[in-house]
């Protein structure tokens, strides 16, 4: 179509002149939320109209119009798509807390067949497969929702230069090295010659890989929130992202109930081994659990929460 | 024959925007521009912003990803829907000029 063409020729063409620099100054006569929502473009339509008093008057009288009757969009939009925006990063934040949750149950289920009986269970087998189907269809949800969002925020960095922007894309995959290079060290380095028996080294080497996961987590939520605030994207695709991250939010609450199903069975088959010290690291599995369920629980919140904003505020 | 309520009607500035994204998606110059060459009227930046920001708020257009700072925008189904019943009026109404010149003429 030709209208799409035109609608992407390179902005080479734009070549402001000094009457276009007096009209861009206009802008200013616009309401701050106006020039939030339509000043960069607006302005870029301006550095190709000539000036004229007519386009002068017109331009003078549409910013008072603008404030003197400002329409639904003007009165709501940047709230609105702030909103949007920020619920849709909500729901990705209580999906970080949910994975680190996640891999602390994966932790404390690794050695469960040799462990328990209970594992042969067809009701903790099923609760563990269903685990892995909810985390499974919650990470899809993340990848529909978030991936668009990231190809555009990247895409439009690199034209227009944005390196740092871009940088900040770095973070999560650097995160996750700096995550597995300690982790190598402790099984290789540090575990070989400390005494693992010593409880007090076992918690400390614990503490160090999750402290080191949690900066990490932290480090790339941070990093991948500040890109989605200050990249270029179009509203569209936040407002595609709104049904992936209700997705996203119900298959983490489910996880959260099978989770919690799941303690209930290991309970009701093995009370014993509940109640023993088969948790994370050789910690209590009740406390462990509870504190999984807990935060899963938290993260999924989060996330429904997130996700019941993102869709009242789609109509942006 | 059905009345277009008065909160649906469409001004002159944004019927000749709509009808300007009919065949496409365009950014604000070229909008300017395609209006002039159809019409012969050419939109002043504020009216033609006064115009997509009303037209966006009722959801008859939407704007489009771009790369650059010219962000284009389309028509939506209601864009569409609303222009097709605004040219229909239009029709009636240049029906029933036709008509009435013929009539005053003979």
């Amino acid at each position: 179509m030709s209208g799409a063409r035109d609608a992407r020729e390179p902005a080479e063409d734009v070549v402001p002149g000094r009457g276009s620099l007096v009209l861009r100054r206009l802008i200013l006569l616009y309401p701050g939320t106006w020039r939030r929502r339509y000043g960069a473009e607006f302005e870029a339509l301006l550095e190709q109209t000539p000036l004229t008093l007519r386009n002068l008057f017109d331009v003078g009288v549409s910013a008072v119009d603008a404030r003197l009757n400002p329409t639904a969009p003007m009165r709501k939009w940047p709230f609105m798509f702030e909103r949007l925006r920020a619920s849709e990063l909500a729901v990705f934040a209580g999906w970080v807390l949910f994975v680190i949750a996640g891999l602390g149950f994966g932790k404390m289920t690794e050695n469960w067949d040799q462990l328990s009986p209970a594992s042969g269970s067809p009701a903790v087998g099923l609760a563990h497969d269903a685990v892995v189907v909810g985390a499974g269809v919650a990470l899809l949800g993340i990848l529909a929702a978030g991936v668009p969002i990231a190809l555009s925020i990247a895409r439009s960095a690199s034209r227009m230069h944005h390196w740092q922007l871009l940088g900040l894309f770095a973070v999560p995959p650097i995160s996750l090295a700096v995550w597995i290079g300690v982790t190598l060290v402790l099984v290789n380095v540090v575990a070989p010659g400390a005494r693992f028996e010593d409880r007090l080294a076992q918690v400390l080497a614990f503490c160090v890989w999750v402290g080191v996961f949690g900066l990490a987590a932290i480090a790339s939520t941070v990093a991948v929130t500040v890109a989605a605030i200050n990249g270029e994207v179009a509203p569209e695709l936040y407002k595609r992202a709104v049904t992936p991250a209700g997705i996203v939010a119900v298959a983490m609450s489910a996880v959260v109930l099978v989770v919690a199903l799941w303690g209930v069975a290991v309970f009701a088959t093995e009370p014993t081994l509940f109640w023993a010290n088969d948790g994370v690291l050789a910690t209590s599995t009740a406390v462990s659990w509870l504190t999984v369920v807990a935060i899963m629980a938290a993260g999924a919140g989060v996330a429904l929460r997130g996700a019941a904003v993102a869709r009242a505020s789609r109509f942006v | 024959m059905a009345a277009i309520p008065d909160e649906a009607k469409l001004g002159d500035p944004a019927l000749l925007i709509l009808t300007s994204l009919a065949e496409g998606a365009k950014h604000g110059y070229a909008m300017v521009d395609d209006i002039e060459r159809f019409s012969g009227s050419r939109l002043g930046p504020g009216t033609l912003y006064g115009a997509l920001v009303r037209l966006e708020e009722r959801g008859l257009i939407e704007p489009v990803e771009s790369a650059d700072r010219r962000r284009p925008y389309r028509l939506t189904l209601r864009g569409s829907q609303a222009l097709a019943r605004e040219i229909e009026a239009l029709d009636r109404v240049v029906q029933l000029v036709r008509l009435r010149l013929a009539g005053s003429s003979e």
